[in-house]
Formats: structure tokens, C-alpha cells, sequence
């Protein structure tokens, strides 16, 4: 048992008997190769260049088109695209004339992304004309249900009634709707987000 | 989609469209797919701001739009490829300059500008900045302009929504898209002259927009034109023209290869133009020339009449992108590196042993070379075990291989990088001699304004000198530095474009 160990020991201890030559060389360590020395330094932030590159030919074309990128970017600076963070605009709005905003064709762009204003003004109109027309009918048919039993003077009275009813109705139902509306684009803004989140929290529990 | 992309798409939109819309836009990169709650949670902007950032992304077509599960609101996707097409606008102006003259350049230009535009208003456009250069021009002529454009391609109908819906669903057939509306030039120049209001016009929501990929297709044919040209000569570089343009007839524009063209068709054409005298007496020997070639452009598909030929554009970009890396090999690591490249690369696979006798570099040259190359990922290795043996240690091969595909990859995040380095070193360059530029730009408005006021020269003389001469020096080393990097950038562009083109027919 000793034997062995000593054997195996003694084959673990002989450094230079653990591969020989062929297995070194195999491995890529050659015997006379000098091995690297330690890097005790960063490598430098700016590095020599190996090679120097090889200069640009530069042709008419060239300029041309560099005329024509710096012309671009310049229109785009200058257009209603480009945008300036909040806070900066004071300061520069001195030296750049402000810039007329963007107009959209807001029928290309989802509704979510138009100026408050705008959303409001462009529903609006469309349930004013709807609204008007539905009630005029429903209360003219109304009207005529009552005034079946009574007399001229009182349907007189009542027809005078009815209108400023239907005056103060359609007042109420637009600002409803205008503020509805409103309501509705921020909550359902919301309600995804929250369903979103629960989504997420979902598997962990 | 890397990283330094990223950064790329980032600088891109800085330089074009300013900070906050540059914030939008990193941010959909980052994150994908989003609404519009979350870049207003991550990004902290004011919603305003990111409502209008995201109209201009939309109006360039940068960013795309799907409806959320909530009808009402809507998903923004972030198109990076098509930002970085924004380094390219220079190459589609002048191409169309060359191809249809300065008309349709300024028609390409607006739409550029704008991203989308009616044609009515385009032509308005485009009349009205003639007028200024003092050209002469009509209204018919410069829809005649327009239409050919359409024909050709160049402008495509933008998708528009079919019924309205909160998030409208842009859609178009495809019958539809090179349909020029119905304009009456009456009406145009009424408008022109002022007699009637902009909002007469006749083709009111028909938006036209680039066509990107017949450009691509453009550049492309040009690629292997000026190849050709280089290589063989100009009359070679003639017949290869005449052969797209003949199989265009025949094939899609984007298919690896094409159906057979016939070549007596190329030689009637050579025939009656009249122009390549050369070319027709040796037709057949440059036929043989092109077909022997290493970049198998064209193959033989058949005898009849007088032999048709086959068109293979992939396998001559797979050849282009070889060349473009060998090129790049070189320059990197110089020619002994670059002839172990092209070693391995006809070898297939090699052993080490190997490639120090054939390319007949001493050994130890030869292995640096080959692990530097392998470091900087230009070859790759394979390793093969030979366990038969059970005595003595595993006798292994190691052998070299070139994974073009990999090294293309691997290329174009390179210039990526590069295109990142200069934008980064331009903004740079601008950023510490801001004081100076900006004073520079002063004086010029100052001046600019006195001229148009008609002062003398005098005055207009000493508002310039306001710039003292060290100064001068310091923008003239500016403007220098600037043009070269700006140089770059374009150069880079077209390695992009090449190696691009590549992945694409893989």
C-alpha cells in the first residue's frame, strides 16, 4: 500500500516527468518560448494605431452629398420636429425664432396622441348633430301623446316648457360628454396598466 | 440589435430630432414593444412632449403603431433599421439627381423632409422653390416628373385607414400603390397663382412616401455594375448593366436568381445604341470573361438562340462580402494575415500544421497570425477527437474554418461602432468649440441680414472681422475635421449597406 503511494506520490511530485515534450507542445507550451511578462499597468485609454487607415478619395460627388446631409440635418433642426426639452427653451428661444408646429393628418395617428384640444373639439361636434335630432323627435312625439288630452292654451304652455327643457338637456348632455370623454381616455389609460401588473404579479403567487 | 446599435439609433435621432424625442426613442429601443403610460412612466417627460415625439416618429415613419387589447390606446414599436436608412438620404437624393434630374431630386428631398406629402402640395412645393432658383418651370411638368416617379417606384402610396377607429388601422392593397390620382392641372395653378386656397386640392389624404427598397435595388445594381467595371473594364461593366436591366423584365427584383435571359436580346441593344463599339465586336469573349469569373454572376441556363443566361445575385454577394472581408483583413492585419484568411477560406477546413507549409510563412509567424485572426473572430476552429486510442493521450485535430455569415455579423457591428465612434467624436468636436460656432453663426445672420437690408460693404466688412483671425483658424480646423468625419460616416454607409444586402439574400 505504501508502495503505491509512494509511487503515485513520487509520479505527482517529478514536475517535469507529469508530460513530456510531445504532450507540451501539443498543449501550445513550447520549451524555449519566452512566456509573456506580468501586465502590471492598465492598457492605455488611447492605444497606438497599428495601422495607419487608408485616406478617403475625395470626389465632387462626395462633396455633393456631404452638402446635401448637412442640408438635411440642418431643415431638421430647424423644423417643427425638432424638439427641445422643457427647460432649455427659455434660454434658447432667445437666439431661435420659434417654430410654427407640426400639422398632422390626425386620421393617419391613433387618437390617444392628439393635443387634448383638438380629441375634444373633433368628438364634440359629431354627438351635438346626433343628439339633437334623436331628442327633437322623441319629444315631438311626446308632445304629441299629451297634447291628445288636453287643451290648446295648456299645450301652448307646454311647448314653451319642452324647449328650454330641450335647450338645458342638450347644454348638460355636451359638457357630460366633453368631460366623459376626457374621463374615459385617462381611466382606461389606467385600467391597462393596473391589468398589466396583475398580469405580472399573476405566477409569482 | 446590439447594443452600440442602439447607441447608433440614439445619436441618429439626437442629431435630427433633438433630445427629447432621441429620449423616446431609446426608450422603445430599449423596451420594445410599449404604450404610451410606460414611456411616460420611464421616461419622466411630460406627456405633451411624448404625444408630440411620438407624431413625429410616426409622421417619418420611424415608429409603427398596433392597437393595444384596449381599443382605445395603442402600442408603439420602434423601427431602428429604418432610422439608420437616415445616414443613406444624401445617396437616394443624388441618385435620383443623376437619374431624373434636379425636379425630381427637390420632389425626393421634400418627401424626405416630411416623411409623407400629397402630391398636390409637393408639386406646389417644388414649383414654388424653382421659382426662387429662377428656373423656369409648369405645373404639368413637374407632375409629369412626379408620375414618372411613381411609375418607377420611387414613391409609393402611404397605407391609409379604412374605417375610423381610435387606433386607425393603416392598410393599402397592393393594386393601389403605384396608382397616380387624378390632378387637374387647372386647379394647381390657380392654387399657384393664389386664386384659390390650399385646401381646394384635389387629392386631398393621399399621402405618397419613399420606397426605400426600390432605392436598395438601385444601389445594389450599381454595386455590381461598378464591380464589374473595376475589375474588367468598362464595356464589361456596360453588358452587366444591360443584363439587369433585361432581367427586371423577366424576374422580381429581389430574387437570388433569375429566369433566363436571352443573349441575343443584350446584343441587339448594344447594336443600336451604338456607344460600346468594343464591346459588340468582342461580345462573345466578354460573355466568357464575366461567366468565368469568380463571383458567378451569370451561369449558361441553355443553348437555344444563341445561349440565355441565368443571373445569380446571391452567390455574387456572397463573393462581394468575401472580398469586402478580405479587404478588411488586409488593412487590419496585413497581407500575411490576409493570405492565411484566403488559405482557410479556400481550404474549408485546415489544420494548423498545415497552413504554416502552404502559405509558406515561417511557423511561428504563421501561428501568431492564425490565433490573432481567431481572436479577433475571423476564423473560427472546430475541434475533432479521434477516442480509438485507448493508451497515450487523445489525439485531437484542431481545425480552422471561416463562418462568413458570423465574420459579416460580426463586420457589421464594427462599423456600427465605428459609425458610433465618430458621431460621439463629432459631437465632441462640436460640444468644446460650441462658443466659437455659435459666434460664428451670430455674425453670419448678422451679416446675412445687413446684406438683405442693403448696406454697404463697408459695415458688412466689420461685422465680419468680428471674428478675429485665431478664431478664424480654429473653424477653419473645425470645418475640416467635421468634413472628414462626416466623410466617414458616409463611407461607412456603404460597407454597411453591402454587407446588409448580403444577410438579407441569406
Amino acid at each position: 500500500m505504501s508502495r503505491g503511494r509512494g509511487a503515485r506520490g513520487g509520479g505527482r511530485g517529478g514536475v517535469t516527468k507529469s508530460f513530456n515534450r510531445e504532450q507540451l507542445n501539443a498543449l501550445g507550451v513550447g520549451g524555449n518560448d519566452m512566456l509573456p511578462g506580468l501586465v502590471t499597468q492598465p492598457p492605455p485609454l488611447f492605444p497606438l494605431l497599428d495601422k495607419r487607415p487608408v485616406p478617403i478619395h475625395i470626389s465632387l460627388e462626395l462633396d455633393y452629398l456631404l452638402i446635401l446631409k448637412q442640408d438635411f440635418i440642418d431643415h431638421m433642426q430647424l423644423s417643427g420636429s425638432y424638439l427641445k426639452l422643457p427647460e432649455t427653451k427659455s434660454n434658447e428661444s432667445e437666439i431661435v425664432p420659434q417654430v410654427p408646429k407640426e400639422k398632422y393628418d390626425w386620421s393617419l395617428f391613433p387618437s390617444e396622441l392628439r393635443p387634448k384640444m383638438m380629441a375634444r373639439r373633433a368628438k364634440k361636434v359629431v354627438v351635438k348633430d346626433v343628439d339633437v335630432n334623436n331628442r327633437l323627435k322623441l319629444l315631438e312625439t311626446l308632445e304629441e301623446k299629451q297634447s291628445a288630452d288636453t287643451t290648446i292654451k295648456q299645450e301652448k304652455e307646454s311647448e314653451d316648457v319642452d324647449e328650454t327643457e330641450i335647450v338645458e338637456e342638450d347644454q348638460d348632455e355636451e359638457m357630460d360628454d366633453g368631460t366623459d370623454y376626457a374621463n374615459n381616455y385617462f381611466d382606461n389609460g389606467e385600467d391597462y396598466e393596473e391589468e398589466d401588473d396583475n398580469l405580472d404579479d399573476g405566477p409569482i403567487y | 440589435m446590439s447594443t452600440v446599435f442602439g447607441k447608433v439609433v440614439k445619436l441618429i435621432l439626437l442629431e435630427r430630432f433633438g433630445p427629447v424625442v432621441e429620449q423616446v426613442g431609446s426608450y422603445l429601443f430599449q423596451y420594445g414593444t410599449n404604450p404610451l403610460l410606460y414611456i411616460m412612466k420611464y421616461t419622466e417627460l411630460p406627456l405633451s412632449k411624448i404625444k408630440e415625439s411620438l407624431c413625429i416618429l410616426i409622421k417619418y415613419n420611424l415608429v409603427t403603431f398596433v392597437t393595444n387589447k384596449n381599443e382605445n390606446l395603442a402600442n408603439y414599436t420602434l423601427k431602428p433599421d429604418r432610422i439608420l436608412l437616415m445616414l443613406r438620404y444624401p445617396k437616394y437624393n443624388n441618385l435620383i439627381k443623376k437619374k431624373f434630374g434636379d425636379e425630381s431630386e427637390m420632389i425626393i428631398e421634400e418627401v424626405l423632409q416630411r416623411g409623407y406629402w400629397t402630391a398636390s402640395e409637393l408639386i406646389l412645393k417644388v414649383i414654388e422653390r424653382l421659382k426662387k432658383n429662377e428656373q423656369a418651370t409648369s405645373v404639368s411638368l413637374v407632375k409629369d416628373k412626379f408620375k414618372s416617379l411613381v411609375v418607377a417606384k420611387y414613391l409609393v402610396r402611404m397605407p391609409y385607414p379604412k374605417d375610423d377607429k381610435p387606433v386607425p388601422d393603416l392598410q393599402i392593397q397592393d393594386n393601389e400603390l403605384y396608382i397616380f390620382p387624378d390632378i387637374d392641372n387647372k386647379i394647381l395653378a390657380q392654387i399657384n397663382a393664389g386664386a384659390e386656397s390650399m385646401d381646394k386640392i384635389p387629392d386631398k389624404g393621399i399621402y405618397w412616401t419613399i420606397n426605400f427598397d426600390r432605392f436598395h435595388q438601385d444601389m445594389r445594381d450599381k454595386i455590381i455594375v461598378t464591380a464589374f467595371t473595376k475589375k474588367i473594364d468598362d464595356n464589361a461593366g456596360k453588358f452587366v448593366e444591360l443584363l439587369l436591366r433585361q432581367m427586371y423584365i423577366r424576374t422580381m427584383p429581389w430574387a437570388d436568381s433569375s429566369n433566363p435571359v436571352p443573349i441575343l436580346e443584350i446584343k441587339d441593344i448594344i447594336r443600336k445604341q451604338e456607344t460600346h463599339k468594343q464591346l459588340l465586336a468582342f461580345f462573345d469573349q466578354y460573355v466568357n470573361v464575366i461567366e468565368q469569373d469568380n463571383s458567378n454572376l451569370i451561369r449558361k441556363a441553355g443553348e437555344a438562340s444563341g445561349g440565355s443566361f441565368q443571373i445569380f445575385m446571391k452567390e455574387a454577394f456572397i463573393q462581394f462580402a468575401w472580398e469586402t472581408i478580405e479587404q478588411i483583413v488586409l488593412e487590419k492585419y496585413d497581407s500575411k494575415a490576409a493570405r492565411i484568411f484566403r488559405l482557410v477560406k479556400s481550404k474549408k477546413h485546415i489544420e494548423p500544421d498545415q497552413i504554416q507549409k502552404l502559405a509558406m510563412i515561417p511557423a511561428k509567424e504563421a501561428k501568431r497570425l492564425s490565433y490573432l485572426l481567431l481572436e479577433e473572430n475571423f476564423l473560427q476552429i472546430q475541434e475533432l477527437k479521434k477516442s480509438n486510442t485507448n493508451n497515450g493521450p487523445n489525439k485531437t485535430f484542431t481545425l480552422f474554418h471561416i463562418n462568413l455569415e458570423q465574420v459579416v455579423r460580426m463586420t457589421l457591428e464594427h462599423c456600427y461602432k465605428t459609425l458610433f465612434n465618430i458621431m460621439t467624436r463629432k459631437n465632441h468636436e462640436k460640444e468644446i468649440n460650441k462658443r466659437i460656432i455659435v459666434k460664428k453663426q451670430r455674425v453670419d445672420t448678422i451679416a446675412m441680414d445687413m446684406r438683405e437690408k442693403g448696406a454697404e460693404e463697408g459695415q458688412i466688412s466689420d461685422i465680419e472681422e468680428m471674428i478675429t483671425p485665431p478664431e478664424r483658424e480654429i473653424l477653419e480646423r473645425i470645418d475640416i475635421t467635421l468634413k472628414k468625419l462626416n466623410t466617414v460616416e458616409l463611407e461607412v454607409d456603404e460597407t454597411i449597406f453591402l454587407l446588409q444586402i448580403y444577410l438579407m439574400y441569406q
